[in-house]
């Protein structure tokens, strides 16, 4: 059961697994512990991967007898690991997950704020079956741009002094109504915001992913103009 | 003899049923980790909540990491009572491991409800997509080890002599695919919860 090779001399004993299991419990409660600390937020992603890749030697070395086992099994699982590390590391970094700033959700608090503000209309009235929602129909342009948040916008869009627009996923909006008209030759700045909206894949700026979802079905249409009014308006 | 030596011939002296085990836990890494990265990918992208710090309960989940750590003690233990020839020992530590797998699935069943009552589903949004893929594959990986080990349990009334046979090799082959799964728990409990979940 143990070294493939010589007689038994490191074979564990049951003690030993106790051990083991002990201070993989008491690991693990250390990893919880230090998540509500918020004096080690600084260093807590680090000292998590650390517990971890600790607790994950201990389970394969001696639960998984790696250590008193032919090399040749190690160099089997080893080698897949490694592969899948390589792969993974790779891949986040393609996807510019460690290079973005600290990435906070792109449903902020205020976009979601809004969000449920404007599900509460919609269940304040009962008759409004239909998948986009109630009209909130408004003219000044903190309204209109709250209406931007509501609806997800802001969650890939910024728009400086406009709470919950915060998003980085997508081109910031500023000046978007003088800027747009240079877009696309032919096009005014009011037809490029409108297809822009109606058709996301149309025009994709340089820089960023074709990602933006089609939302045009979730405005009323009286929405959809406020919307295209108060993104003219951000000269 | 040693489990791990071949009853028959093979060029590496191996058995080869165990060298299969160590190379099919090598590739799972890969599958694992593409899908831990996939999470980590569209962890901060969805575009609607709820989000995994509006989720998430890391106290639950902890007692069912605890759970699982324990099933692989137990794990452990049988594969030392079958060693030995034990099969009083190795049945009561294989159910020990049963009951301790099914507590973690039930654990994996009331946080899915939870969540799908509470607005997240595959559906919802890329965080609720990605969740539930990586910790159903995960759920599924138990589920099937569960069964597995069951069928150990009755083997150890039906045909005794067969899982005695060579120091418990068909138990150590159970054993290394469960803790396979242990350890890949310990990575999703890091990286999902603790890590993403605050």
């Amino acid at each position: 059961m143990s070294a493939s090779a010589g007689p038994e001399t490191n074979h564990p004993t049951p003690l030993t697994y106790f051990k083991a299991a002990m201070i993989l419990v008491i690991i693990t409660a250390i990893e919880v512990g230090i998540v509500y600390i918020s004096a080690l937020e600084s260093i807590m992603i680090p000292l998590l991967i650390i517990l971890s890749v600790i607790k994950f030697a201990i389970v394969v070395l001696f639960y998984m007898h790696l250590k008193f086992d032919h090399s040749l099994f190690s160099w089997m699982f080893f080698g897949g690991l490694t592969v899948a590390l390589f792969a993974f590391i790779l891949v986040l970094t393609l996807f510019q997950v460690f290079s973005s700033p600290s990435n906070p959700d792109v449903v902020t608090a205020e976009a979601k704020h809004g969000e449920d503000a404007h599900e509460e209309e919609i269940s304040k009235d009962p008759s409004a079956e239909e998948e986009t929602s109630v009209e909130t129909v408004s003219t000044d342009k903190q309204s209109t741009g709250n209406l931007l948040v509501a609806k997800g916008c802001g969650a890939c869009h910024a728009v400086t002094d406009l709470s919950g627009a915060t998003g980085v996923l997508g081109p910031n909006l500023d000046g978007i109504g003088s800027r747009a008209s240079s877009r696309q030759q032919g096009l005014s700045a009011e037809e490029y915001i409108r297809e822009s909206i109606e058709s996301p894949a149309a025009f994709v700026v340089e820089g960023f992913d074709p990602i933006m979802p089609e939302l045009r079905s979730t405005l009323t249409d009286s929405e959809f103009e406020q919307l295209v009014s108060y993104l003219m308006s951000l000269n | 003899m040693e489990p791990e030596t071949s009853t028959h011939h093979t060029t590496t002296g191996l058995n080869h049923k165990k060298l299969l085990m160590w190379a099919f836990l090598g590739s799972d890494c890969m599958f694992f980790g593409s899908l831990i990265a996939t999470y980590l990918i569209y962890q901060s992208r969805s575009i609607v909540g709820p989000i995994p710090a509006d989720i998430l309960d890391i106290p639950v989940t902890s007692v069912s990491t605890f759970v699982l750590l324990m099933s692989s003690f137990m794990m452990v233990l049988s594969y030392n009572a079958i060693g030995k020839g034990d099969m009083r020992r190795f049945r009561i530590w294989v159910m020990g491991t049963i009951l301790m797998g099914c507590t973690f699935l039930g654990f994996q069943v009331y946080e899915f409800r939870e969540f799908a009552l509470h607005g997240l589903t595959p559906r919802t949004n890329l965080f609720g997509s990605t969740f539930f893929t990586l910790t159903g594959f995960h759920g599924a990986h138990v589920t099937l080890g569960v069964i597995w080990l069951a069928s150990l349990f009755w083997f150890s009334y039906k045909d005794p002599e067969t899982l005695k046979k060579d120091h418990g090799l068909s138990v150590d082959l159970a054993a290394l695919y469960w803790h396979f799964v242990d350890i890949v728990w310990i990575v999703i409990f890091t990286v999902v919860y603790l890590i993403g979940g605050v």
